[in-house]
């Protein structure tokens, strides 16, 4: 069964299309808002939260266009809203702490064989990538996603954002500038 | 390696830590859409009876109670499950009148969703080494599941799930699973009657095909005005177990 077969029995009410439509975009979409909120259970809620709203939404689809797109609207949609609210909610402060906290823990003796450096190594990157997410804003975070993980063009990004272009330009480069201080790579 | 790719690199490899390649939602989500039922009152519950009989039928195709059974059948029908005498369904067209009822349903704990009942929400007194309670969903007619995932859900790592509907009233009520007679074995819980099925549905392109072998099992059964349908999916737990878990099951 492939996508449009798969929309189509989701149009007749037929939950197995769905089930394909969740295999085929679940990963993509669990990742790219995990990466916007920074928390995977909430990611898992507003993605599976998407797919029961999609099931009920479908005749809103456009035959003529591929579902992921339209998903991947709502879904960033969902994880900027709930972003925000968690903004007003905790105090980013105390997320970057809780980083340097772990940052610290890790230690830097003298010596390592080689593989423990490179483990060690890749756990700092990670950790530096999060703690560099976690110091834009919500909307610049979204921007650094749609751009390079989800690799949008404006025009995408500007639609499943819901914002002009220059809007969002806008967002991509005051988040490279922050970036670029933080993370080299970036 | 050009920076866009590095940058995506970079993010993907973050992303995957937390999120692998084998997660898998749909589970939770079929719960969800079989949980959330229509509200069932006087004025619409003839209409509701029919709608639900034509989404069955879309379902399904054909579902052909033989009269010989029609006891056992109707008992099945009150456990929220639908017995089929095929093991192949094939996909039909569009039943009328038939309308999706979904929509997003939150999740919550014990103590918000027994706010929203009026009766003691029934729980396990046992459940498998390694498995919590992860949050309740609460459906319009007064339907609960409880979803209980195993410690390594987050991970998501052959993690298997449990989930427990809980519905006041024994009406017949279609909707839920979808079950071949011949995978169907009578048993008891606590001495009233319920049954016992191992399997799952395929799915292909042209309709689904019973899978007996899956490592899906369910046992339904009504016992104090109420019908419990209690599910395991990649549990190890076996029929035995899963009984264990009916028979501890109190408000």
């Amino acid at each position: 069964m492939d996508e449009r077969v798969a929309i189509e029995h989701l149009k007749q009410g037929n939950i197995a299309g769905l089930e394909i439509l969740v295999q085929l975009h679940q990963i993509r979409a669990l990742r790219a808002v995990f990466l916007i909120t920074q928390d995977y259970a909430l990611a898992e809620d507003i993605v599976q939260s998407a797919f029961v709203r999609a099931f009920e939404r479908i005749h809103q689809l456009d035959p003529d266009r591929p579902f992921g797109p339209w998903f991947l609207r709502s879904v960033i949609n969902d994880a900027l809203k709930a972003s925000s609210r968690r903004a007003r909610l905790f105090s980013l402060d105390r997320l970057v702490g809780t980083f340097d906290g772990q940052r610290f823990e890790t230690g830097m003796p003298g010596h390592f064989d080689h593989e423990v450096e490179q483990s060690i190594e890749a756990v700092e990157t990670r950790a530096e990538i999060q703690a560099a997410l976690t110091k834009l804003t919500v909307e610049q975070r979204t921007a650094v996603v749609a751009r390079y993980y989800l690799q949008l063009n404006e025009t995408e990004m500007a639609e499943i954002m819901g914002c002009a272009r220059g809007t969002v330009k806008w967002y991509l480069h005051h988040a490279r500038r922050r970036l670029k201080t933080m993370l080299h790579p970036l | 390696m050009p920076q866009n790719q590095t940058r995506f690199v970079l993010l993907d490899e973050f992303a995957r830590e937390k999120v692998p390649d084998d997660v898998d939602l749909w589970p939770e989500i079929a719960q969800i859409l079989v949980s959330h039922r229509p509200s069932r009152t006087q004025n619409n519950r003839a209409q509701l009876w029919r709608v639900t009989v034509a989404t069955a039928v879309l379902l399904l195709s054909v579902i052909v109670l033989s009269p010989a059974r029609q006891t056992i059948a109707d008992t099945i029908q009150h456990f929220g499950i639908v017995e089929t005498n095929s093991t192949t369904i094939r996909n039909g067209p569009p039943a009328p009148g038939a309308t999706a009822v979904a929509v997003p349903v939150p999740r919550y704990s014990l103590e918000e969703a027994q706010k929203q009942v009026p009766y003691p929400i029934p729980q396990p007194s046992w459940i498998p080494a390694g498995f919590h309670l992860r949050g309740v969903f609460v459906g319009h007619d007064g339907v609960v599941t409880l979803s209980y995932v195993s410690a390594d859900w987050q991970a998501k790592v052959n993690s298997g799930a449990f989930g427990l509907s809980v519905g006041p009233g024994t009406e017949p009520s279609l909707g839920g699973s979808a079950i071949p007679t011949t995978a169907i074995r009578h048993i008891t819980v606590n001495g009233a009657p319920a049954i016992y099925a191992q399997g799952a549905w395929d799915h292909q392109p042209d309709g689904i095909t019973w899978n007996g072998d899956a490592d899906t099992i369910r046992v339904a059964w009504a016992a104090d005005g109420f019908t419990y349908v209690l599910s395991g999916s990649k549990t190890d737990l076996g029929r035995d177990g899963l009984i264990r878990m009916a028979e501890s099951i109190h408000p």
